[in-house]
């Protein structure tokens, strides 16, 4: 049923295609305006006064990334769950933005160029207050537009396959020790994300400034300690219950073995499920989410769930059920 | 990783842990590449000595299952594949074993006579 209801063709066309048609028109109309405004023109003010400047033919390249491939990467990013057959809040809302996005930026760069055609010198600009409640005012209206357009996404739910504890023998201990991970792309893009920080860093303290140089280089350190301690997370299923710790020890999180109601293998989509990938909170639920696919899944006694995806979730699962069965009758 | 021991059991804790990690490998859950977990983790997780689990590691290293790397720890060897790929031919002959009425150990004994011509 959700397959059939053109959400997919939909969220193409309102977070890919419009936006690409749009900012493909705002890169025309500048290119279009290139004679007749001054160089260099204004691209940045403060209050009404311009105080930025650049050379015009900067600005279709800006409107190209910032207006064209950011909002089409963000609208594109949910095409693939979607296809799957997942529905949800974020799949419905992030087509809609992206849309909303490319409209404020297209009518603020063609806007800001248009009302410096003629002038002499581009100080002389009148202030860019007009055109950016121009530009807020449209993107609402199409990100609204956009997310009506869309049908409306009723979330999936997945069954929930309960776990078979495995047989033991009496005085048998049976433990599950693994690991949850990113998929190698994922894993690849952040390690790319820390390695850019930290030449950026390095770029700083050469020849840069060095108050941005000391802010670049925090950053960079404090994107490599996150990356170290949140993309792998040790898993391990044993007679006290299911651990989860990242790799440099600095997050914990348990589950006594007393402490648990029910064990289950689910399939888990970090963005129509979590609303995206790490540790996520939800109502009801804390999870790891480091990628799509199988997942354990631990319901507290109180009724709370605790997700981890593992690629081989069912046998951690049958581990962790065993196990809570024997504390179970040790209670009694 | 699954790993099943018995503390009861005639066979020393540290067979028993390497006998685990084998059967994880012949079932092709541990790729060739995959790291083991640390020594430490599997013996806070079996509540037993490190050191047992350290043995059992140094015993998969002797036959060649697994490779102790600086820094990575212990990683499943490119043997893993092979012995993955022998497992069919170990169903299927403990299959026609059993419809023969053979035990399991007889047939332990007869493959392990085998090997050893």
């Amino acid at each position: 049923m959700a397959e059939n209801d053109g959400a997919y063709g939909r969220a193409m066309t309102v977070g890919v295609v419009a936006p690409a048609l749009l900012c493909a028109g705002a890169v025309v109309a500048l290119l279009a305006m290139l004679g007749d405004v001054p160089d260099p023109v204004a691209t940045h003010w403060s209050g009404s006064e311009p105080d930025g400047f650049a050379s015009p033919t900067l600005v279709p390249v800006m409107t190209g990334l910032v207006g064209g491939v950011l909002p089409i990467a963000l609208g594109a990013s949910v095409l693939r769950s979607i296809r799957r057959g997942e529905r949800g809040f974020v799949l419905r809302m992030l087509p809609a933005v992206a849309l909303g996005l490319s409209v404020l930026m297209s009518v603020l760069m063609v806007g800001s160029i248009a009302m410096q055609r003629g002038l002499a010198d581009a100080a002389d600009a009148p202030s860019v207050l007009p055109v950016l409640a121009w530009g807020l005012g449209a993107s609402l209206v199409a990100g609204a537009a956009g997310w009506l357009v869309q049908p409306r996404h009723v979330p999936t739910v997945h069954e929930a396959a309960p776990a078979q504890p495995i047989a033991l023998a009496p005085g048998e201990r049976a433990v599950w020790v693994g690991r949850s991970e990113m998929r190698p792309a994922a894993l690849a893009a952040i390690i790319a994300g820390v390695a850019v920080a930290a030449i950026a860093a390095v770029a700083n303290w050469v020849v840069g400034d060095t108050a941005v140089a000391i802010i670049v280089t925090a950053l960079a350190v404090l994107l490599a300690v996150l990356a170290a301690s949140l993309t792998v997370f040790h898993v391990r299923a044993d007679a006290s219950g299911l651990t989860v710790r990242s790799a440099a020890r600095i997050i914990r999180m348990r589950v006594p073995a007393a402490d648990v109601a029910s064990v289950a293998v689910i399939q888990v989509s970090g963005l129509s499920q979590f609303g995206g990938y790490g540790i996520r909170q939800i109502p009801g639920a804390t999870a790891v989410v480091m990628r799509s696919g199988p997942a354990l899944e631990v319901t507290r006694r109180s009724g709370r769930r605790f997700v981890v995806t593992l690629d081989d979730a069912a046998m951690a699962a049958a581990v962790l059920a065993a196990v809570a069965e024997v504390a179970d009758a040790a209670q009694d | 990783m699954l790993l099943r021991i018995d503390p009861e059991s005639s066979a020393a804790l540290y067979d028993q842990i390497a006998g685990s990690v084998r059967r994880e490998v012949a079932a092709g859950r541990l790729p060739a590449g995959e790291r083991l977990p640390s020594a430490r983790d599997v013996a806070e997780a079996l509540d037993v000595n490190l050191h047992t689990v350290l043995k059992a590691y140094q015993q998969l290293r002797d036959e060649g299952l697994v490779e102790m790397r600086r820094g990575r720890g212990a990683v499943v060897s490119a043997r893993a594949d092979a012995l993955a790929e022998l497992r069919a031919d170990a169903a299927a002959l403990a299959a026609r074993a059993r419809s023969l009425g053979v035990s399991g150990e007889t047939l332990a004994a007869l493959v392990r006579a085998a090997a050893e011509d």
